[in-house]
């Protein structure tokens, strides 16, 4: 186990705030047009912003916490433009990774972005070849009892813009978010849902009605042991020559997600120079994902309709269930395919597991109770592809498994093989949160933590999300978020569910992106060179 | 013969590109591998990817049906790796000086690479090539004239066979041909190793030996010598035995000629099309179905088929 210097690292990086009781985040983008007022506002957000440093006992590795958990955290990123902006020195800018230096509207061909996703129809914020955020602020707080955000969110937004408006033009907020390009930020929020018993409690769904983000990785250092060790059971690295998958698991190395850190190819990740500069940081990836609901219900009712008729079900409401299902890997429950392959057996699970569903959505009073909850993360997270390779229970091109594709790419699979190196290189910290603008738009602010944009997220979208070689699918792409030159198809194999193959076909663009861009995250030391523009202290 | 592995001719070529000057009118100059990697640029390569038009001009490799795979590209230096290192301890005994340079490898020539792999199935290798080369030159004679002029030693090409020969001449042997057509894999002939078979072989021939060596020396005290001697004749023989039938080409792969293949990209997107509409149907309508398809596509023929050259296979109507 290693022991990170958590003071020194953005929080943002080690944990997703929606599930750490901060269910309402905010993003705010400023543009620097003179380096010293940029240093000033850097400087001045500098003393707020959150580290990883525990807040919990299970968080710190020895179970000691100094710190209280805040009220809003304060997380900053730059993007190439920024850093550029605020005059760091030429040798930092030039050894940057090349897809950092392009920007997300630059890397479109790689990423997809394309037809309705195509940079120059994006949202005012993100249009046009100048890259005005350079400064990206990300807020997070805690609720009200009526669901509202706490007012500390909307004082820290009035402080920033005063800042801003104080710099005699130095630095500029960014507005033109939206579809109407009338906001000045962009929020995003944990959904809420409405139990049978009447209560309104925050859930992880996203619009579409999938639960979101269960397998976000978990990588060496960021938790205390008892809770690293748990919690990498299903998040980590699937480890060789262990038959019961509930057994081998260990922690990702952390120069995946951290800079200058040992990574899973037992290298430093590719980073800028001076060495201490980038260190403790990441990059994160920012992105804007239109999520079309309508068109999305409209389609999945339709091949429902199909399903019916193919497999002899007659229940709609199971055959809708089923097709999004298999088309995603989960059930809308989050409950994965690969434990229960048809629509009986997840109400089976559901049933079974009936109080731990119940403690996952408050804390768990007491330790018994969070033994049970993390049972039943256990079961949501820990599984493997070998005993599934012709797809029966959870298809090939199904979302989850081109997402994060476990053991199911090592050429020597058995059931005893590990995740293989190209996976454990490609895994991404996802930190996003739904959005549902003024507009009415709905989507997913998409946030993903790595070391490498290149090797890690633009890999995953590229080869697995926009591809489908590695799975058998052709030129078909992820049924769910895959970019559509022309409509694609999804084959659902034959399995418990349906005693012959299922072929959805004709599935248009159901995602698509508004805006975007890559930033770093320093550390703490970065982003106090940043400020003393100091980066190059010659 | 590498050259030919699995029913296909893996052909490389190596031309020496020409080191005097292209001369214009105007007085400009240009180098012939300046003026060659422009050609090269300005041979189109087809629709066949997402970022080209869909009638983006197709390949000049596309006119035939025998080509799998062609490229081109040119070889101006050697890399040099930099220093060959050693010893430090070595070198401060044997007196060797580090900052005495070492020599590096250099061409006198650039050199135009040329690699193609095409159909060889029941052909002799040479008659393979002809038939290659004869179809190149019947197809994109105007394209390989303007490449190979900038090529020492190819004026006056402008005869099929003339053409055959210079590539005869320029051509290198192929060591690591890539037969991709045997996805699955060749199973071996006999199976399993004999390990059995062959440790008793190993033991009788180690007894012959030495009975040979005891007899043909008779106690005159040169035993070992002779045994020596006729154990590293037998091993060198195995192991060139072994060279041997390593050599040996892998059979032609089942429906692997150009054709075929292009058939086969055909039929299966064509398939994928069928099975997605007859979703649910009754066993009448899926037969009427699979007739019209049948009728259609007819699978027993090389026509109708995917055109070379293109990533996507043309609809064909199925008359219901």
């Amino acid at each position: 186990m290693i022991r990170l210097d958590v003071a020194d690292i953005q929080g943002n990086i080690t944990r997703p705030y929606g599930r750490f009781g901060f269910p309402f985040n905010r993003h705010l983008f400023f543009t620097v047009h003179n380096p010293a007022a940029g240093r000033r506002f850097v400087q001045l957000i500098r003393p707020s912003v959150t580290t990883a440093e525990p807040w919990e006992k299970y968080e710190a590795p020895d179970g000691s916490v100094l710190l209280k958990k805040p009220q809003i955290t304060v997380n900053i990123g730059f993007s190439y433009a920024g850093l550029s902006a605020l005059d760091l020195p030429t040798r930092t800018l030039r050894l940057m990774p090349d897809e950092f230096i392009d920007g997300m509207r630059c890397r479109s061909d790689v990423l997809g972005d394309v037809g309705g996703s195509d940079p120059d129809t994006w949202e005012d914020a993100w249009k046009g070849p100048e890259r005005a955020a350079h400064i990206w602020v990300q807020l997070n707080v805690g609720s009200t009892p009526m669901f509202q955000p706490l007012p500390i969110l909307q004082e820290t937004t009035d402080g920033l813009l005063k800042a801003a408006e104080d710099s005699g033009g130095g630095v500029s907020v960014v507005g033109g978010h939206g579809a109407d390009g009338k906001q000045l930020w962009q929020d995003s929020a944990v959904l809420l849902e409405t139990l049978p018993d009447g209560r309104i409690v925050p859930c992880a769904r996203e619009h579409f009605g999938f639960t979101d983000g269960i397998s976000d990785p978990v990588f060496e250092g960021q938790l205390g042991p008892a809770a690293e060790a748990l919690a990498a059971q299903g998040g980590g690295k699937l480890v060789a020559g262990k038959k019961a998958v509930t057994k081998g698991w260990a922690p990702l190395a952390a120069g995946e997600f951290l800079l200058g850190l040992v990574d899973e190819g037992q290298e430093l990740p590719v980073a800028s120079m001076p060495a201490r500069f980038m260190r403790n940081g990441t990059f994160m990836i920012w992105r804007k994902l239109r999520e079309n609901v309508e068109a999305f219900d409209a389609n999945i009712a339709q091949q429902a309709q199909a399903w019916m008729q193919a497999t002899g079900e007659t229940d709609p409401l199971v055959a809708r269930e089923t097709v999004k299902a298999k088309m995603i890997g989960r059930w809308s429950s989050g409950i994965p395919l690969m434990v229960a392959p048809t629509y009986a057996a997840q109400l089976q699970i559901i049933a079974e597991y009936a109080d731990a569903i119940e403690i996952a959505r408050r804390k768990p009073a007491n330790a018994q109770e969070a033994a049970r909850l993390a049972q039943y993360k256990l079961m949501l997270t820990s599984f493997r592809y070998a005993d599934d390779m012709d797809g029966a229970k959870c298809p090939m091109g199904a979302h989850i498994r081109r997402a994060n594709p476990r053991d199911m790419l090592d050429p020597l699979l058995g059931p005893t093989t590990g995740s293989t190196a190209l996976v454990n290189r490609r895994r991404i910290l996802r930190r996003g949160l739904p959005y549902l603008d003024p507009t009415g738009e709905k989507g997913v602010i998409f946030m993903a933590g790595c070391s490498s944009i290149f090797r890690q997220f633009e890999f995953i979208q590229q080869q697995w999300v926009n591809y489908g070689l590695d799975f058998d699918a052709g030129n078909d792409t992820c049924p769910l978020v895959g970019s559509r030159a022309t409509p694609v198809k999804h084959v659902i194999p034959a399995g418990a569910a349906n005693a012959t193959p299922f072929i959805a076909a004709n599935l248009p663009e159901f995602v698509d992106t508004r805006g975007g861009d890559y930033f770093f995250l320093p550390s703490m030391t970065a982003i106090r060179m940043i400020a003393m523009g100091t980066v190059d202290p010659t | 013969m590498p050259d030919v592995d699995g029913g296909h001719y893996f052909l490389t070529v190596l031309a020496p590109v020409r080191t005097d000057t292209v001369q214009y009118d105007v007085g400009r100059t240009r180098t012939h591998a300046s003026q060659l990697a422009q050609k090269l640029a300005l041979v189109p390569t087809g629709p066949q990817d997402a970022g080209l038009p869909a009638d983006a001009w197709p390949s000049p490799f596309s006119r035939n049906t025998i080509n799998h795979f062609a490229r081109f590209a040119i070889i101006d230096q050697p890399h040099f790796n930099g220093r060959i290192g050693g010893d430090a301890l070595v070198g401060a005994i044997t007196g060797r000086n580090p900052m005495d340079p070492q020599a590096d490898d250099r061409l006198t020539t650039p050199f135009l690479l040329f690699g193609a792999d095409f159909d060889a199935q029941g052909l002799t290798e040479s008659a393979a090539l002809r038939r290659y080369t004869d179809a190149l030159w019947s197809t994109m004679q105007k394209d390989l004239g303007d490449i190979f002029a900038h090529c020492t030693g190819f004026e006056g090409v402008d005869t099929p066979q003339a053409f055959f020969n210079y590539i005869r001449r320029c051509q290198i042997e192929t060591t690591m041909p890539f037969n991709d057509y045997w996805a699955y894999g060749l199973k071996a002939a006999d199976g399993a190793p004999p390990v059995l078979r062959l440790a008793l072989t190993g033991a009788a021939a180690l007894v012959a030996l030495i009975w040979l060596s005891s007899a043909v020396t008779a106690g005159s005290g040169f035993f070992w010598p002779v045994f020596a001697a006729l154990l590293g004749l037998t091993l060198w023989g195995v192991v060139r035995w072994i060279g041997r039938a390593g050599a040996r080409p892998f059979p032609t792969a089942p429906d692997s000629d150009l054709p075929s293949i292009l058939k086969g990209l055909f039929l299966q997107q064509h398939l994928t099309l069928l099975a997605t509409e007859v979703q649910g149907f009754d066993d009448a309508a899926l037969h009427a179905r699979f007739g019209a398809f049948l009728a259609a596509v007819r699978p027993g023929e090389l026509n109708p088929t995917q055109n070379p050259g293109l990533a996507h296979s043309d609809p064909v109507e199925w008359t219901r």
